[in-house]
C-alpha cells in the first residue's frame, strides 16, 4: 500500500496513530477507480513522477458555485448544503451586520473519520487542530444514544459521518462543529465528496473518440456535474490526458487545495498583496496545506473600495484547485482504451 | 513662432540616432496614432504619468527593449508572471503561425509600493517556433513591439504605451505614450483611427471573449495540444520560459484580473461624475435640506460623521456628467462575447472533427435579453434586476438545438469561418452586452444614481434586442447630466419602488420627453409610461418580469411546437447571424474584429 500522506500536513494523523486508516480509505479510492473499465486512471504508484514525459498539472477553478438559482449571495452563504457544490464550502463569522471572518475548507469527511476511527480523544484533537479553542461534546460529535467509547472504530467512523455530512437520508448536518453554528471543518454537501472526485477523473479518462473533450463530462452519466465550475474543468483536462494517451492519478496528498484570491482587495483604501502572506497583515490565512482559508476583515479590509457582504462574494475571488500526475503511456497494450466511433447524444 | 517651434522640434528627430545625445534616446516619446510622428513629452505631461509601466520602467528605463530586462524591471520573481495565449486560428496546430501573449504579473515590487496585480499588461505576438525578446534578434525570435497599459490609480485612469519603429524617421525601436483612457468614450470615429482607443472605446482593458468558454483562447475548457509538453505536434516555442514551468495559464485566470480591472475602472469614473466640494475636491454630500455635511460609511455600512456620531438622515449626492454614465444603459459602446459550451465541431480551422456538435447546443441566454444585467447574481456578481427566469432564460425556454438541426441552421444560413464553410470553435457564437457597459450600470444601481425601476423602463424598450437597439438608443436624448439622488444606506432596499418614484432623475427624464409629447405607441412614448407608473403593484421592475416571463414562454412554446421549430430556430439563427453582421460592420467596434470579417464570427 502507498504511503499517502497526511492532507493537512500536520502530522496529527501519524502522531494519533490514525494514519493507517486514513491510508486504508484511500486505497480503496485509488484500487477501485483504476479498475474502471478502458479507464487511464492509475493506482498512484502506477504512475512513475521520473520519467521525462511525466507532469504534474494543477486544474483550477473558481469557488463561486455555477448550479446556484438563489438571488442573494447572503442564500448562498446560509444554504451551504444546498448551494455551495464546488468542492468549496464557507461559513460566515458575523457581528450584527458586519463580517468579522470567512472560513473557506476544501477537506474531504475521510481524514476525520480516519482519526474517529482511533478514538473520540484522536477526533477531538483533529477537531481541536482546525478550531483552536473546540469543545465538541459526544451528542454533537455523535448524535444522542451512542457511547463512542464502546462503539467500534467503524461505527464512530461512520456516525461522525453521518452528522457532519449531508447523507442519502438526511438533509440537514447535525454537527454543530461543521454545520457553521459553531464552525466549519469540512465539505458537507453531497457532491462534495472524495468519491465523487475519484469518480470524476477516472470516468473522465476513459478516451472517448468522436466527440470533443469538454464534451465528455455530458457523456459520463452522473459522474460530471455539467452546469458546475469544477466537473466540466476537471473532467476536459482528464479526458485530454487519456487522448494522448497519458496514465493519470491524483496526485498524494489527494484533495483540492485553495490557490489564490483574485480581484483587487485593499485595507483602508490602499491596494495590498492578498495573497502573500508578508503582506497582506493577516487578513487572508491559508493553512493545513491549502485546505482551509480564514479571511479577516476586521482590519477594514475591502474588495476593491466596497465592503465585503458575504462568503460567496469572496467565492467569486477564490481559485481552488486538484493536482493530477500524468505520463506517456509506454505501449498500447494493456491500454484497454475503447475507441468509440460516434458518440451519441445520450453518451451511449 | 508656432511655425519655427515644429521646424525645430522635426529638425531633432531627422538628426541620425547615432548623433542624437544619449539623452534623447532614453526619452519616453508620445505618439497620437500609429502614423503619427513621434515627438516628445513636455515637463508637464511627463509628470501626469504614474502608472506601474511607467514608474518601473519607462520614467528611467525608456531605452530599454528587451522582453526580458523588461520583465525583470516589472516583476523580478519569474514564478509571478503569467501567460495567456489568444488567437482567432487558435485552434489550428500547424507551425509557422503566430500568436498573441497577454502577459500579466502579481504580487508586489518594492520600487512600486503597491501590488502589481490587475495594474499592468503587456502584450506581444510570438509564433510556434520562438518568442521574441529582443529587436535585435533575427528572424521568428525578433521583437516587433510591445503593447502595454498601467492602471494609474491617483488618477484614476489607464495610461496605453506601445514599443516600435513607427514614428521615428530612422525607424528606430521607441517607446511611446500612447494616450490615456481620459475621454476615451468620447472620441469620434476619426479620432480613434491608429489609436490605442480605436479598440479600447471606453479607454479600459478589453477580452472580448471574456466570460467561459473563452473562445479563440488557451484555456483549461479547451487546452490546445501543441501548447502542452510531451505531445508530438508540440511547438517548439513552448520551450520558451514564458511559455513552460506553469507560467503559461488558461483564460479563466485572466477573466479574474479583466473583471477587477474594469469595474475598478468604472467605479473611478463614477466617481469623477459626481458634484466634488470645491474646498477639498471630495464628493460634495448634502442632507434633505441641501445643507452640505461630511459622513463616512463604517464597516456595518452606516454613515458616520466626523465626531463618529452615526447620522441617521438622508445623504444626497450630485451627478454633474449624467449623460456620459447612462450612455451605457441607453447604448451598445462595447460588445463581449459568448457562446454554448458546447464544441460546434464545424471549425474549419480545428484538428479534424467536423461532425457536428456530439450533442445538443443550448442558446446562450444573454443572445435572448440582456440577462446578465437583469438576472444579476453569476460571476460577474452583478446585483442586477435579480430576475432569475431572466438569468436561467435558455434553460427556462428548452432553448437546445440539436446537432442535426443545428448544422441545418449553419448550412441555410450559409455562415463561413475564413471563407469557409463552418461555424466558431464553440457553438452558437454571438456578441452580448459588454461587461463595461452592464457593470457600469449596475455599480450605478448600488449606488443609487438610478433605480432598479428606471433601469428595468429601459430595458422593457426593445426587450428582445440585447445589443445595437435604436430604440433605446433614441431615448438617451432625455437623459439629464444633472440630477441629485440618496445615497442607499447598507440595509436599504434598493428596489422599493418608493425610490423611483421619488427620484430626480426620473422626474427629470419624465419632464423632458413629455416636453416633446410623443406617441404613446412610440418608444419614447411607452419609455414615458413606464417613468409615470404609479403603482408599485405593476412597477416597470414587475412589468419586465411578466415581458420576460411572457417571452419565455413564447420561445418555448414555438420551440416546443413541431410545426413552428424549425422556423423559430431558423428565425434564432438569422437573428444571431444579424447581430455578428451588426457588430463586424459598425462604424466604431468594427475594429474589435481585427480580422476583417474573416474570423471572428460565422457569417455570410
Amino acid at each position: 500500500m502507498f504511503d499517502y500522506t497526511d492532507p493537512t500536513g500536520s502530522g496529527l494523523l501519524d502522531s494519533t496513530g490514525a494514519i493507517t486508516n486514513y491510508r486504508q480509505q484511500l486505497e480503496s479510492f485509488y484500487d477501485s477507480f483504476s479498475q474502471i473499465q478502458n479507464t487511464t486512471f492509475q493506482k498512484i504508484e502506477s504512475v512513475n513522477p521520473s520519467l521525462p514525459s511525466s507532469r504534474v498539472d494543477t486544474i483550477p477553478w473558481i469557488a463561486f458555485p455555477r448550479t446556484n438559482l438563489a438571488n442573494d449571495d447572503r442564500q448562498i452563504d446560509r444554504q451551504r448544503i444546498r448551494w455551495q457544490d464546488e468542492y468549496v464550502e464557507w461559513d460566515v463569522d458575523r457581528t450584527g451586520r458586519r463580517i468579522d471572518r470567512i472560513t473557506f475548507t476544501t477537506e474531504f469527511v475521510e481524514y476525520y473519520q480516519a482519526l474517529a476511527k482511533v478514538s473520540r480523544a484522536a477526533l477531538l484533537d483533529g477537531i481541536r487542530d482546525a478550531i483552536p479553542g473546540a469543545n465538541p461534546t459526544n451528542v454533537e460529535l455523535f448524535g444522542s444514544n451512542f457511547n463512542p467509547a464502546n462503539a467500534t472504530p467503524d461505527a464512530r467512523a461512520r456516525r461522525f459521518r453521518e452528522r457532519a455530512t449531508v447523507t442519502q437520508s438526511s438533509t440537514t448536518v447535525p454537527n454543530p462543529w461543521n454545520s457553521g453554528r459553531k464552525g466549519i471543518l469540512c465539505l458537507s454537501h453531497r457532491n462534495n465528496t472524495l468519491g465523487a472526485l475519484f469518480n470524476l477523473v477516472s470516468r473522465c479518462a476513459v478516451p472517448r473518440i468522436g466527440a470533443a473533450p469538454s464534451d465528455t463530462c455530458d457523456l459520463v452519466g452522473g459522474a460530471c456535474g455539467a452546469g458546475r465550475n469544477s466537473d466540466p474543468i476537471v473532467c476536459t483536462a482528464a479526458q485530454n490526458a487519456a487522448r494522448e494517451p497519458r496514465d493519470l492519478t491524483l496526485v498524494d496528498p489527494v484533495g483540492v487545495k485553495i490557490i489564490e484570491l483574485r480581484g483587487i482587495w485593499k485595507i483602508n483604501g490602499t491596494q495590498i498583496d492578498i495573497n502573500d502572506p508578508s503582506a497582506n497583515q493577516g487578513a487572508w490565512t491559508v493553512s493545513r496545506n491549502g485546505r482551509r482559508g480564514v479571511l479577516d476583515l476586521t482590519s477594514g479590509l475591502t474588495l476593491g473600495d466596497s465592503h465585503v457582504r458575504s462568503g460567496t462574494e469572496v467565492s467569486r475571488q477564490l481559485v481552488v484547485g486538484v493536482d493530477v500526475l500524468s505520463s506517456k503511456k509506454t505501449s498500447a497494450a494493456g491500454m484497454g482504451i475503447g475507441l468509440i466511433d460516434r458518440v451519441s447524444s445520450d453518451g451511449t | 513662432m508656432s511655425h519655427v517651434r515644429i521646424i525645430v522640434t522635426f529638425s531633432l528627430l531627422c538628426i541620425p540616432a547615432s548623433q542624437v545625445s544619449a539623452q534623447h534616446q532614453t526619452l519616453l516619446l508620445k505618439q497620437t496614432r500609429n502614423t503619427s510622428p513621434a515627438t516628445n513629452l513636455t515637463a508637464a505631461e511627463f509628470a501626469e504619468l504614474s502608472d506601474p509601466m511607467f514608474v518601473l520602467v519607462l520614467k528611467d528605463h525608456a531605452d530599454v527593449k528587451k522582453l526580458d530586462a523588461i520583465e525583470d524591471l516589472i516583476q523580478p520573481d519569474p514564478a509571478k508572471r503569467r501567460s495567456f495565449v489568444v488567437s482567432e486560428t487558435i485552434r489550428a496546430p500547424q507551425r509557422g503561425q503566430g500568436r498573441r501573449a497577454v502577459l500579466d504579473y502579481r504580487g508586489s515590487n518594492p520600487a512600486l509600493g503597491a501590488p502589481l496585480d490587475n495594474n499592468l499588461m503587456l502584450s506581444v505576438v510570438f509564433n510556434s517556433e520562438a518568442f521574441p525578446n529582443s529587436p535585435d534578434d533575427g528572424g521568428a525570435g525578433q521583437l516587433r513591439f510591445i503593447e502595454a497599459w498601467g492602471w494609474d490609480n491617483h488618477r484614476g485612469r489607464y495610461n496605453y504605451y506601445k514599443l516600435d519603429r513607427s514614428g521615428t524617421p530612422d525607424s528606430r525601436m521607441t517607446w511611446k505614450f500612447r494616450g490615456s483612457s481620459v475621454g476615451a468614450e468620447n472620441l469620434s470615429r476619426f479620432d480613434r483611427r491608429g489609436t490605442c482607443m480605436e479598440c479600447h472605446i471606453n479607454g479600459a482593458p478589453l477580452m472580448k471573449e471574456l466570460l467561459f468558454p473563452w473562445n479563440n483562447w488557451d484555456s483549461s475548457v479547451s487546452p490546445l495540444s501543441y501548447l502542452q509538453t510531451g505531445n508530438a505536434a508540440t511547438w517548439p516555442v513552448l520551450a520558451d520560459k514564458r511559455l513552460s514551468n506553469g507560467r503559461l495559464r488558461s483564460a479563466a485566470d485572466l477573466e479574474g484580473s479583466i473583471l477587477a480591472a474594469i469595474r475598478q475602472f468604472n467605479r473611478r469614473r463614477i466617481n469623477s461624475a459626481l458634484k466634488r466640494r470645491d474646498v477639498d475636491g471630495n464628493v460634495e454630500e448634502t442632507d434633505a435640506g441641501g445643507d452640505p455635511i461630511s459622513v463616512l460609511r463604517n464597516a456595518q455600512g452606516e454613515f458616520v460623521l466626523a465626531n463618529g456620531a452615526v447620522f441617521d438622515g438622508r445623504v444626497f449626492r450630485t451627478v454633474v456628467e449624467g449623460r456620459r454614465l447612462l450612455r451605457h444603459l441607453f447604448q451598445t459602446t462595447e460588445y463581449n462575447i459568448i457562446s454554448d459550451r458546447r464544441v460546434s465541431g464545424l471549425h474549419p480551422i480545428a484538428a479534424p472533427l467536423n461532425q457536428g456538435p456530439s450533442a445538443n447546443v443550448t442558446i446562450p441566454s444573454s443572445f435572448f435579453l440582456n440577462s446578465n444585467l437583469i438576472g444579476g447574481g453569476g460571476l460577474t456578481e452583478y446585483t442586477g434586476l435579480r430576475n432569475a427566469r431572466a438569468r436561467q432564460f435558455s434553460a427556462q425556454a428548452n432553448a437546445v438545438v440539436k446537432p442535426d438541426e443545428y448544422k441545418t441552421l449553419l448550412a441555410n444560413a450559409d455562415v463561413r469561418i475564413n471563407n469557409r464553410p463552418g461555424d466558431a470553435h464553440f457553438a452558437w457564437i454571438v456578441p452580448e452586452a459588454s461587461h463595461v457597459d452592464n457593470d457600469t450600470v449596475d455599480q450605478l444601481l448600488k449606488e443609487g444614481i438610478v433605480t432598479p425601476d428606471f433601469v428595468a423602463s429601459v430595458m422593457l424598450i426593445d426587450l428582445e434586442t440585447p445589443l445595437f437597439s435604436d430604440e433605446r438608443q433614441s431615448l438617451f436624448r432625455f437623459v439629464p447630466d444633472t440630477f441629485r439622488f440618496v445615497v442607499p444606506a447598507d440595509d436599504d432596499d434598493l428596489f422599493d419602488f418608493r425610490k423611483f418614484t421619488a427620484h430626480e432623475l426620473r422626474a427629470k427624464t419624465a419632464e423632458a420627453i413629455e416636453a416633446t409629447t410623443p406617441d404613446a405607441s412610440s418608444p419614447a412614448g411607452r419609455f414615458l409610461s413606464l417613468l409615470k407608473t404609479a403603482d408599485a403593484n405593476r412597477s416597470p421592475v414587475v412589468q419586465l418580469k411578466e415581458a420576460t416571463d411572457a417571452y419565455i414562454d413564447r420561445v418555448k412554446q414555438r420551440l416546443a411546437s413541431s410545426a413552428d421549430r424549425q422556423a423559430e430556430l431558423q428565425r434564432l439563427y438569422n437573428k444571431a447571424v444579424d447581430v455578428r453582421l451588426q457588430a463586424i460592420r459598425h462604424p466604431v467596434l468594427r475594429a474589435l474584429d481585427e480580422t476583417n470579417g474573416r474570423l471572428l464570427f460565422p457569417v455570410p
